[in-house]
């Protein structure tokens, strides 16, 4: 029915643990934008979304403390199994929806110490302070060294408190977003004329041409303007927050868009069904 | 005049001695209302009142 | 204060349907598809792949307002199909077409990984140009 016959092809350039290069191809653009929209947006993970607090007589506010708890990713690679708190059956929340986290840091006092300047007692509040319920949503921690610094305390103050985290997906706030990034990029050589770069005197001197330009034919100067041909190579770049592997967001994705057109599909025919005299045959 | 209302509330309890923190020594001082507002420690005429034992709810955003 | 709530921009409310379609009064075989709840992800993804169907005569899609979450598509047909008819064609493409892009990724993903084990293991030839690490 249309040009690209045969489907979309995917190439995989690489795959590290926390990003993943590859090339889709033989495909519309406005699939491989959807497919970019919904790795940022649409990908459920889990953040945490409520905080209670019992004591903070540290430097920052509570809602200060609040924000940046909600901004840690957690592990989320088990997230089908939970539910979205709104679809749940309980009352407020419960295992099923969520899952709690706790943190109690108090900075005790050593009076021998406090009388030593030259000794730090800076106690720094970080995402290893934090104590899950359950194992599976805790933290992303790949490097014990460089854990997420919360707050710093000095001896004599205290933080108490319990959080609560959902799953929700980065259309209803960033901090649900499994990826740090999503590169996207087609046409290196512009040869379809998308890009119109402002310039001094010559485009390849000022611009020059991007890292994928190695994989297109350059540019035949005899060559004249095509201009039927439309975008088919993508080359994309998913960097995770470690919150899940970078393959699996691509592929929640897919499936992500695949029910999106499925349940639109169900919709068309239940509309289809209710007035078949309307639309006739 | 004659209000035959119901009492709501009964008379409150006068003895209701709320902890406040000195703002110069830090000490912990029990002021009664209508007391005179003084640490019992330093004198000093400044005092904070402690953090609510309410537990405060945050949305993480 | 007044700002809606942001899960707004996704769920579907009691009583209001995802799908409205309402069949245009002057121009033959043409009808409006209101979509509730959905942004350019789908709409753009419909509206291109109708665009490629030659029994369609018009198709496009326009958000009437951003803050009010929802689309409309508006396609007219050649007299021998319907509007409908054309968009479940749409559909049913783009999910195979889906369908078939995440299949070839998962076979994608198990050679990358199975080349990353060879790697590992010390056999395989010199992938220079893959820079693939496995530290899973």
């Amino acid at each position: 029915m249309d040009m690209y016959n045969g489907g979309p092809e995917v190439s995989i350039r690489a795959l590290k643990k926390d990003s993943m290069k590859f090339v889709l191809s033989n495909t519309d653009l406005s699939v491989a934008n959807a497919l970019r929209r919904i790795m940022i947006a649409e990908v459920p993970t889990m953040a945490i979304d409520m905080v209670e607090i019992e004591t903070n007589s540290t430097v920052l506010t509570d809602e200060f403390i609040a924000h940046r708890l909600g901004m840690i990713p957690l592990s989320s690679f088990d997230v089908d199994r939970i539910q979205y708190t709104r679809d749940c059956t309980c009352t407020l929340y419960c295992p099923n929806c969520s899952v709690e986290l706790t943190l109690h840091v108090k900075v005790n006092v050593d009076y021998d110490d406090m009388n030593d300047p030259t000794i730090d007692k800076t106690r720094q509040v970080t995402s290893l302070d934090l104590v899950t319920s359950d194992e599976s949503v805790k933290p992303v921690s790949d490097d014990r060294a460089h854990p997420i610094l919360i707050v710093k305390m000095r001896p004599g103050q205290e933080l108490k408190l319990k959080c609560v985290a959902k799953k929700g997906v980065a259309k209803e706030h960033a901090k649900w977003s499994p990826v740090y990034g999503v590169s996207f990029e087609y046409d290196p050589y512009n040869k379809l004329r998308h890009s119109h770069y402002w310039i001094e005197e010559d485009e390849k001197l000022e611009w020059g041409v991007s890292a994928n330009a190695v994989e297109e034919a350059p540019i035949d100067p005899n060559e004249p303007f095509d201009y039927n041909a439309k975008p088919d190579r993508y080359y994309m770049e998913v960097e995770t927050s470690g919150c899940m592997k970078p393959e699996d967001v691509a592929l929640r994705a897919m499936t992500i868009m695949q029910d999106k057109l499925g349940g639109l599909q169900i919709k068309l025919d239940d509309e289809f069904k209710e007035d078949t005299q309307r639309w006739g045959y | 005049m004659n209000y035959n209302a119901a009492q709501t509330s009964a008379p409150k309890p006068p003895a209701a001695a709320i902890p406040y923190i000195c703002a110069e020594c830090g000490s912990e001082n029990e002021i009664k209302p209508k007391e005179p507002i003084r640490c019992k420690e330093c004198g000093y005429r400044i005092m904070y009142k402690k953090r609510t034992k309410r537990m405060v709810q945050f949305e993480a955003r | 204060m007044n700002a809606p709530d942001r899960f707004e921009l996704f769920v579907l409310p009691d009583g209001v349907k995802k799908l409205t379609i309402t069949p245009d009064t002057k121009i033959p075989n043409a009808a409006t598809f209101k979509v509730e709840k959905e942004d350019h992800t789908l709409a753009n993804m419909l509206r291109m792949q109708l665009l490629e169907d030659p029994k369609v005569l018009f198709a496009g899609y326009k958000m009437p307002h951003p803050l009010d979450h929802y689309f409309i598509l508006k396609v007219q047909t050649t007299p021998d199909t319907t509007p409908a008819h054309v968009l479940g064609n749409a559909l049913t493409e783009l999910i195979q077409n889906v369908g078939s892009m995440k299949n070839k990724f998962e076979m994608e993903l198990i050679r990358a990984k199975s080349e990353a084990q060879k790697i590992d293991n010390g056999e395989g030839e010199d992938l220079s140009s893959h820079q693939v690490d496995m530290d899973f």
